[in-house]
């Protein structure tokens, strides 16, 4: 696979860059390896898989440096180059996944398609008997809580079948690695089709180079362009879709809409409202002319026929497709789902997943691919924006409101912004529109956060997954080394912290500073070592004690007990967590000092010592109550003296 | 040019600020932290502004890194690619590429900054200054003229010389109508390579092939710390495990390498595979004759320019010089009266 490696890496220059550009490119690639070999020998035992891949995202990172910023005349720029570009980036990445067994819903995915294989139907109750022979490499796999069930004790998955359908040529070729490799030529039809979005909305090469690896080789795209999951594949049709609108090609659109639709019945909230708009041509978008799709010869536009109200009720023909198909599946037209979810809840549900999809630690664009908080912020600037944006993020908008108020907003067990994944290539559209813009030094901070979630997430696959617990991948590793919660520091939206109230009020500020980012200019320099401050702030702070201590963090040390819900408990983001204390258990963390409120559960009278003080916890029942205590400052010891009590939070 | 500047001081006090703030590690290089900051900033200022993301990379590697070589090594690589991506780039002007030659000099040399003899340095930042002159600002030229720097040891004085040498052939081929050369491949590697050791630039000065092969880790040992004056002999148990030896010599620096210092169960043990245990201390290395052990098994000590190991070598006590029930090592009678061939320990299990 090194080799492999350095091959694709080698070649990747001579695919777009010419004359001097090329030259430098691989001169510096060269250089780069001498020096990863004599830094190599300098500490023998770090670990050789996590500094091998660092030297080859450095080496990928290098090569779209020069991409972005080679001349003109020293480049060859086409969609069709930056596919090819992906396909050898991404072939890369299948192995780098597959160090550890698929996860979340995948192996889900692949036992339909095992099914539909071998057995042709979409019953799983001899797949889940036979798990040793499946290519999941899975044997812990059991039918999920409320699968649907058929008459004749049928297990179903509850996951729509045109994706497992999709996967069946690469899986009868290759098995998991032939799966995954079909979803590899998605997600080289998508970046293909970004560009060729880019283009046809007047973005310029410059700009479409530079936007193009924070797109294709960050998170999330890379991510879920090597995994099984429907959203690779959903954004390519998801931009095919809004291409064909804006040409008004409606053999593009249509068959692109419904294949949206039918690989997850969630995306029909983001196909009906395109199609509708493709249909009534609303005022205020331009579909077709000036668009280069349409300019081509022999690329005619095609309408529907009819008058709008017959086109609509045409349409929604069509889409009941999805429907149908899923009720023949699972034997209910919404599997698992509800009518009811699309029904309006508490307004402060809205709030916290749409600023948690943008600001929060472990689930948020923020964190997670930054590239498209620019495109978010380019909605400040919605009259300069292109079309394609603006149709795309119209289309989006009732999805969106669907997905914010869910309890699994952040994705649930899956790789980071599951859910968004679809709109990707238009807030990537949204960035490239305002990219000249941006200042350079946060340009560098992107880039440079976006090479380190990819050595992370390639090193780590597994680590892609993560509790729904409020920390994240980083706020860990600090909680660790310093044993003092700096999870706190990362604005959480899934378990609400103070640091997200900040978070949430510096964007909304953000957001309308942004309009007038042409007036504001903070050199590089100075934005940079700005952040330099933030960072040793937070390193300041994060050591300090925190207000809230909750007691299954990293940064708890933990001598006994056991995390509440397990890990792997289905849908446990539902829970209050917590760590769950026997007699003689016992954990360590650092206080404030001060009276606080500890809230817990027990089913039975417990006995705890805090710091050298014995305390009776009563019996809760099902519930949690609260206890008074009094704690000292510094690292306090919590013992369990009696009983058995699941500790949620300490708050001062 | 005057907002530039005042951006530059606003930048470089921001970030020596954050430095200051998150250096926690007692190592001269993690002290001297918010002084790279500036260097960088300084540096970024004269090539491109997005160099200053080396900053905040610095501040990472020390609030996540608690290992010290590993960190140390972050710092290094982080600053080589800073250096490399500079000389790059586009040509840059003569003044830019003296700044850049004078700040890698500065972290090159100038580390720990108690060691530094300030004249004399700034003789030798004069002459690299000059090479760079030579070579028109070029990106090879700037490697040229930190390489230079780096590797004068200015201990003794006259050891300018060399610097003198390396600048007094550069002007010949110039007279003799050298055409610029630039190489900013080459000139990257060389300044990267350089700006990897930093933390341990003495090492790379003095003994460069020691550190492009691996600068020395910790092994297990079982301590002996015995000096054995010329004529004697010592009996050692062999603890289990032990593979091999460490010796190293005092006050053998002045002895050419083959030359005889003491005998392993009658096994010659010449300088060449043990040399004098300082000898590559700053002060001592142009005095000195030896080289460095061909199996060297010294301690990295000290950090910067500062930085050496010590002349430990290893000898095997596995094969021909193997001992069922011990070893009887003697130290030559025709040593120096100060010299002692000193055992300092068994090493244990294989490397």
């Amino acid at each position: 696979m090194i080799v492999a490696a350095v091959v694709i890496l080698f070649a990747l220059p001579l695919i777009v860059l010419r004359g001097a550009t090329l030259r430098r490119s691989l001169a510096l690639q060269v250089v780069l390896y001498v020096v990863a070999v004599v830094a190599s020998r300098q500490v023998p035992g770090f670990d050789r898989y996590l500094a091998t891949v660092a030297l080859f995202v450095a080496q990928l990172a290098l090569f779209s440096l020069f991409l972005a910023v080679a001349p003109a005349d020293e480049v060859r720029w086409s969609a069709n180059r930056a596919a090819l570009i992906a396909l050898l980036v991404y072939a890369l990445m299948i192995p780098a996944m597959l160090r550890t067994p698929i996860d979340g819903d995948e192996p889900f995915y692949l036992l339909v398609t095992e099914s539909i294989v071998h057995d042709h139907d979409l019953d799983l109750a001899n797949q889940y008997r036979d798990l040793a022979h499946s290519a999941t490499g899975r044997t812990d796999l059991r039918p999920q809580f409320g699968d649907p069930v058929g008459p004749h004790g049928e297990r179903y998955s509850r996951h729509e079948p045109f994706l497992p359908l999709l996967l069946v040529p690469g899986y009868v070729l290759g098995g998991l690695r032939g799966a995954l490799a079909t979803i590899v030529l998605f997600g080289v039809l998508l970046v293909r089709s970004t560009v060729r979005l880019f283009e046809d909305e007047g973005i310029d090469d410059a700009t479409a180079r530079a936007v193009f690896p924070l797109f294709a080789f960050a998170p999330p795209v890379l991510f879920y362009a090597a995994r099984i999951w429907p959203e690779v594949p959903a954004a390519f049709c998801f931009v095919e879709a809004v291409r064909g609108v804006r040409a008004r090609r409606a053999q593009r659109w249509i068959p692109a809409l419904l294949a949206l639709s039918l690989l997850k019945l969630r995306f029909l909230l983001v196909a009906l409202p395109l199609a509708v708009m493709a249909v009534l041509r609303l005022p205020g978008f331009k579909f077709a002319r000036g668009n280069r799709a349409t300019r081509q010869p022999g690329n005619p536009a095609t309408r529907l026929p009819g008058n709008p109200a017959t086109r609509i009720v045409l349409l929604l023909v069509a889409f009941s497709l999805p429907l149908i198909v899923l009720w023949f599946a699972s034997g209910s037209a919404t599997s698992v789902h509800s009518w009811r979810e699309l029904l309006p809840v508490q307004p402060r549900l809205y709030a916290i997943g749409l600023f948690g999809l943008v600001l929060d630690g472990a689930a948020g664009v923020l964190f997670q691919a930054p590239l498209y908080l620019i495109g978010i912020l380019a909605m400040v600037r919605w009259r300069e924006t292109p079309q394609g944006f603006r149709v795309g993020v119209m289309a989006s908008l009732l999805y969106i409101l669907y997905l914010v108020p869910r309890a699994e907003w952040h994705g649930g067990w899956s790789p980071p912004l599951r859910y968004v994944v679809v709109f990707a290539p238009i807030f990537a559209l949204g960035a490239a529109s305002v990219w000249n813009r941006i200042n350079t030094g946060v340009i560098a901070l992107i880039a440079v956060w976006s090479s380190g979630l990819v050595v992370h997430g390639v090193t780590y696959p597994y680590r892609l997954f993560h509790i729904e617990n409020g920390e994240n991948a980083a706020g860990e590793a600090l909680s660790q080394i310093y044993h003092s919660d700096f999870s706190r520091l990362f604005p959480s939206f899934i378990r609400l912290n103070d640091a997200a109230i900040v978070a949430g009020i510096v964007f909304m500020a953000l957001f309308i500073a942004f309009l007038f980012v042409d007036r504001i200019h903070v050199p590089a320099a100075i934005a940079i070592s700005l952040a330099a401050c933030a960072l040793a702030a937070l390193f300041v702070a994060g050591q300090r004690p925190g207000r809230i201590v909750q007691f299954e963090d990293a940064h708890v040390v933990h001598k006994g007990g056991e995390l509440f819900p397990e890990q792997y408990r289905v849908a446990r983001f539902l829970y209050r967590g917590g760590w769950v204390l026997h007699a003689t258990d016992s954990l360590s963390f650092l206080a404030r000092g001060g009276e606080a409120r500890l809230d817990y559960a027990a089913a039975a009278p417990a006995l705890i010592d805090i710091g050298g003080r014995v305390y009776p916890l009563s019996a809760t029942g099902s519930g949690y109550a609260s206890a008074r205590v009094s704690v000292p400052a510094g690292r306090v010891t919590l013992r369990c003296v009696g009983g058995s009590v699941n500790l949620d939070a300490l708050t001062f | 040019m005057l907002r530039k500047w005042v951006v530059t001081i606003i930048a470089a006090v921001l970030s020596a600020y954050a430095a200051g703030v998150v250096a926690q590690f007692g190592t001269p290089v993690d002290s001297v932290l918010p002084l790279i900051a500036v260097v960088i900033t300084i540096v970024a200022a004269v090539s491109r502004p997005a160099i200053q993301i080396a900053v905040p990379l610095l501040l990472g590697g020390e609030i996540v890194i608690a290992d010290e070589r590993l960190r140390l090594v972050w710092f290094g690589l982080v600053l080589g690619f800073a250096f490399g991506a500079v000389v790059l780039g586009p040509r840059s002007s003569v003044l830019g590429s003296s700044v850049v030659a004078v700040a890698a000099i500065v972290l090159l040399r100038w580390i720990p900054l108690s060691n530094v003899a300030i004249w004399r340095e700034v003789l030798l930042v004069g002459v690299a200054l000059v090479i760079v002159v030579v070579m028109r600002g070029t990106a090879i030229g700037v490697a040229i003229a930190v390489a230079t720097a780096l590797f004068t040891p200015l201990v003794p004085l006259r050891t300018i010389g060399f610097a003198v040498a390396v600048l007094v052939v550069l002007v010949a081929f110039r007279i003799a109508g050298m055409p610029d050369l630039h190489f900013p491949a080459a000139g990257a590697l060389v300044l990267a390579i350089m700006m990897l050791f930093f933390a341990w630039s003495g090492v790379l000065a003095r003994a460069p092939h020691l550190a492009i092969e691996g600068l020395p880790s910790p092994t297990p040992r079982a301590p002996v710390r015995m000096a054995l004056a010329p004529g004697q002999s010592v009996s050692l148990d062999v603890p289990h495990g032990a593979t091999a030896l460490i010796v190293s010599g005092a006050n053998m620096a002045r002895l050419r390498p083959g030359t005889i210092a003491g005998t392993m169960n009658g096994i010659p043990i010449r300088i060449g595979e043990i040399a004098d245990w300082g000898f590559l201390r700053r002060d001592h290395f142009f005095k000195s004759r030896n080289r460095v052990p061909d199996h060297p098994a010294g301690q990295l000590r000290d950090y910067g320019q500062a930085a050496w190991v010590d002349g430990a070598g290893r000898v095997e006590i596995r094969g021909p010089r193997v001992a069922a029930r011990g070893l009887v090592v003697r130290a030559d009678q025709d040593l120096p009266p100060a010299a002692r061939l000193q055992i300092d320990a068994f090493e244990l299990g294989s490397r």
